[in-house]
């Protein structure tokens, strides 16, 4: 065991950025994110050995991450609901990027920060790990832990969510997402 | 969902990942060993057995709280209730207080005490004077901090025409314990007012010359509602609060009886950390006032932001 001690320092060291952007995005919160790395770590390192002798070690880390998230969901967002900062804290700090030059692009992004917040962790999941981190259906659905239909509705489920939150009331229905608008354009 | 969408999708989870203190976090997380010393698991005998003792001493320990009697006090003597003091006592305070400030070289502001709150061994009294119009002090803590002058919470008012309201949640100047504290003007038809934390716990607020003030350990839990009772009918008006103390809440409708105190530092911190001009500054600020529903009549941007509904 201790030979193999080394190696996962190492996969910390290498992984331990990546690790944290993952439960940052999912958890949506930044302590939650460092609890979540932490369990992971730990249960890693329980199963070291095992996990070592695997093709890939971030892979099944991150599974580990991934369903610790989904498992804590429900408390985690309870929890927020009641602190409701860190959302505000992100959406004010890119309106504050975008300063008074009334950049759409920046407003656009700032409100799909507060809209991904508002999704269920699952949905969100979803979203992250397969349009930012780029995985296929089945990684996704694999390190979420449930099936391809299912990775497939919440996707779906999560956009039009976005969507709606997105739009203005009275905008009706807007079948391109790309013409998503922010609520409030007050930059 | 076509690219543009998927590239802003993209473009702001970056942007959200950016916000994440990784330094920080690696550092925190790399200075704790995480490689197990020993298997946590235990055999079932092992655990019944353990479980049976914990149990035994729990059991234990609440007949003996129960015997001596009353359920355990709130932190470090605090009260939800605050003691009630005739005018003669909160002058005796204020004179305790200026004694204290002198012999420990901390200076007061002068003008006169208008509030003495007296929560088991702390005691926060709010002065108002003609330039500081608001400034809290606290005594009887151990190392606990003096007065705060103005020079400290340099004021902006701000109004909102119609509204009533007024909250504060604050992170206060002072040492450890992580407290909360709220406080503002209150019109002569309030009778009371009372926050409703997080965790269910009412906490009933000062109310002295047209003032409030109250304050709690932030492991009561976090300001959910204000209520605030008025008229002869007692109706209570109630409105949410900010959560943490870090940005105010929208401002509630209701009658103009109340007023609210804003801390704006951390969206002054986080304008400082964007390295944008004055003019930058001052137009994100008011913007973001306008999206709370506020008007600012002042023009502090640099200044943490006090004022009125």
């Amino acid at each position: 065991m201790a030979t193999l001690e080394p190696r996962f320092e190492t996969f910390v060291e290498q992984n331990l950025h990546g690790l944290l952007r993952i439960a940052f995005l999912i958890a949506w919160d930044e302590n939650e994110a460092e609890d979540l790395v932490q369990e992971t770590l730990f249960r890693l390192a329980r199963n070291w050995r095992r996990v070592a002798a695997m093709e890939y070690p971030f892979a099944y880390a991150r599974r580990i991450l991934v369903r610790l998230a989904m498992a804590d969901a429900p408390k985690r967002r309870r929890r927020r609901d009641e602190l409701a900062t860190t959302d505000r804290n992100a959406a004010v700090s890119l309106e504050i990027a975008a300063g008074d030059s009334g950049l759409s692009t920046l407003e656009i992004r700032a409100e799909l920060i507060t809209a991904l917040g508002q999704l269920n962790p699952r949905q969100r999941a979803v979203i992250v790990l397969r349009y930012f981190f780029d995985l296929s259906e089945t990684e996704t659905a694999e390190a979420v832990g449930c099936s391809l239909g299912t990775v497939k509705s919440n996707a779906s489920r999560g956009f039009d969510q976005l969507r709606q939150m997105l739009e203005p009331a009275d905008a009706g229905s807007v079948s391109d997402a790309g013409s998503l608008k922010p609520r409030s354009a007050e930059l | 969902m076509s690219d543009r969408v998927q590239q802003h999708l993209r473009d702001a989870l970056a942007d959200r990942a950016e916000t994440f203190p990784y330094a920080t976090a690696t550092d925190r997380l790399s200075r704790i060993d995480y490689r197990p010393r020993y298997d946590r698991s235990l055999s079932p005998r092992v655990l019944g057995a353990v479980s049976i003792s914990v149990a035994a001493v729990i059991a234990a320990v609440v007949s003996v709280i129960i015997a001596v009697g009353g359920s355990s006090p709130a932190a470090y003597g605090w009260t939800p209730k605050p003691k009630a003091l005739t005018p003669a006592q909160v002058h005796a305070v204020a004179r305790a207080l200026r004694l204290k400030e002198r012999t420990s070289g901390c200076s007061g502001p002068g003008g006169s005490v208008v509030l003495a709150d007296v929560r088991g061994p702390y005691t926060y009294t709010l002065y108002v004077t003609s330039n500081v119009f608001l400034t809290v002090c606290q005594n009887g803590v151990p190392g606990g901090s003096g007065a705060v002058s103005a020079s400290h919470v340099p004021a902006t008012r701000i109004r909102k025409a119609g509204a009533t309201y007024g909250t504060i949640n604050q992170r206060p100047w002072v040492i450890s314990p992580y407290r909360f504290l709220q406080t503002g003007q209150a019109g002569a038809d309030v009778r009371s007012v009372t926050v409703l934390l997080s965790t269910g716990t009412k906490v009933q607020a000062t109310l002295e010359h047209g003032w409030y003030l109250v304050w709690w350990p932030a492991k009561e839990g976090y300001s959910k509602q204000l209520i605030i009772t008025t008229g002869t009918t007692a109706r209570s008006n109630t409105y949410e609060t900010p959560d943490n103390g870090e940005l105010p809440g929208h401002c509630g409708a209701g009658p103009a009886t109340n007023a609210v105190v804003i801390d704006a530092r951390q969206e002054l911190k986080t304008l400082q950390s964007q390295h944008l001009t004055s003019q930058q500054q001052r137009t994100v600020l008011k913007t973001w006032l306008r999206k709370h529903g506020y008007r600012a009549l002042g023009r502090k941007p640099h200044a943490p932001l006090i004022g009125f509904c």
